[in-house]
């Protein structure tokens, strides 16, 4: 198990192939990596139009011990382009094989898939995000999850700055019994790199890197 | 002999001088208003889809301002179509184009 993680880890550092948007622009690739408590996620993607972008998903979910590969399609059902603002609003699916070595289900593969929207707005000082995503691979796990992001830039910096926002992520998985988290994060950027480090209200670290080509 | 020296020195000095006039004037600039234009690292999109093109020398990115400004080489053409059509291929839509006579 260790060592698919950090395989996962060397594809998403080293991948000489490709924000925290699931879409890029037209002709672009980006890498994703996201860690938190619940789950490690790589997605690679490529976007032949900057309202879509098709790619490899792979993920793993702690709770569960379940591997989920998947192709992932995002679309880009509306933008709002405004002189001092950019809102959009996103659907996100994917379908693929979903595997655990969970005790009664020891081995099992199956077919699995997810959907769900993400709306996020922002201006140079505030940003706000919500996204829901509904998991399913039917005899193994079913989930439904839903988050939301709030966050300032303390500062406003121009162009090939390194960039710095204060965030708070609150997520809500109804099925669980301790169903509400909370996670204070930094999220820092500069030219093609996105980093967000991050502690949750368990003491959890999360961990995103996002890298566009 | 050092008048000789002084003289080679003066005429590179100016020949320098030249070289540099003509590298000022070896682009034009374009200014493109961009709606949308308000994160850094979305916005390096617009300087990957831009850089491609053989016409461009640079771009310049003012996210205050939402303003992109072209550096487009003096003998390059690039339209106002060619313009709005990347832009939008980087997810923005433009506001404006004005280019510096």
């Amino acid at each position: 198990m260790r060592f698919i993680f950090y395989i996962i880890i060397f594809i998403t550092l080293f991948n000489s192939v490709s924000h925290a948007r699931p879409i890029s622009y037209a002709g672009g690739w980006t890498t994703m990596f996201m860690n938190d408590d619940n789950r490690n996620k790589m997605h690679v993607h490529f976007s032949p139009t900057h309202k879509m972008s098709i790619g490899l998903n792979i993920e793993y979910f702690h709770d569960e011990e379940l591997f989920f590969n998947s192709i992932q399609v995002n679309n880009l059902l509306k933008r709002w382009n405004k002189k001092k603002s950019q809102a959009n609003l996103y659907l996100k699916s994917g379908f693929g094989i979903a595997y655990t070595d969970k005790n009664k289900f020891d081995g099992k593969s199956q077919a699995a898939g997810f959907t769900g929207i993400s709306f996020d707005w922002e201006n140079r000082s505030y940003f706000v995000k919500y996204e829901n995503r509904y998991f399913e691979a039917e005899k193994i796990y079913n989930s439904f999850s839903q988050s939301a992001t709030f966050g300032v830039a303390p500062y406003e910096g121009s162009y090939g700055d390194l960039h710095t926002w204060l965030m708070i992520k609150v997520e809500n998985k109804p099925e669980k019994e301790d169903n509400l988290t909370v996670t204070p994060l930094v999220r820092l950027f500069k030219n093609v790199h996105l980093f967000e480090l991050g502690l949750n209200d368990r003491g959890k670290f999360l961990f995103n890197y996002v890298k566009r080509y | 002999m050092k008048k000789i020296y002084l003289f080679i020195t003066v005429v590179l000095f100016c020949f320098s001088l030249n070289i540099n006039a003509n590298e000022k004037n070896d682009f034009k600039e374009v200014h493109v208003s961009v709606n949308g234009l308000v994160c850094d690292f979305c916005a390096q999109s617009i300087a990957k889809l831009f850089k491609k093109e053989k016409a461009v020398h640079d771009i310049d990115v003012d996210l205050k301002m939402g303003m992109v400004t072209i550096h487009i080489k003096s003998d390059a053409i690039m339209d106002d179509i060619k313009i709005t059509e990347l832009i939008t291929q980087s997810g923005y839509s433009v506001e404006g184009i004005h280019r510096v006579q």
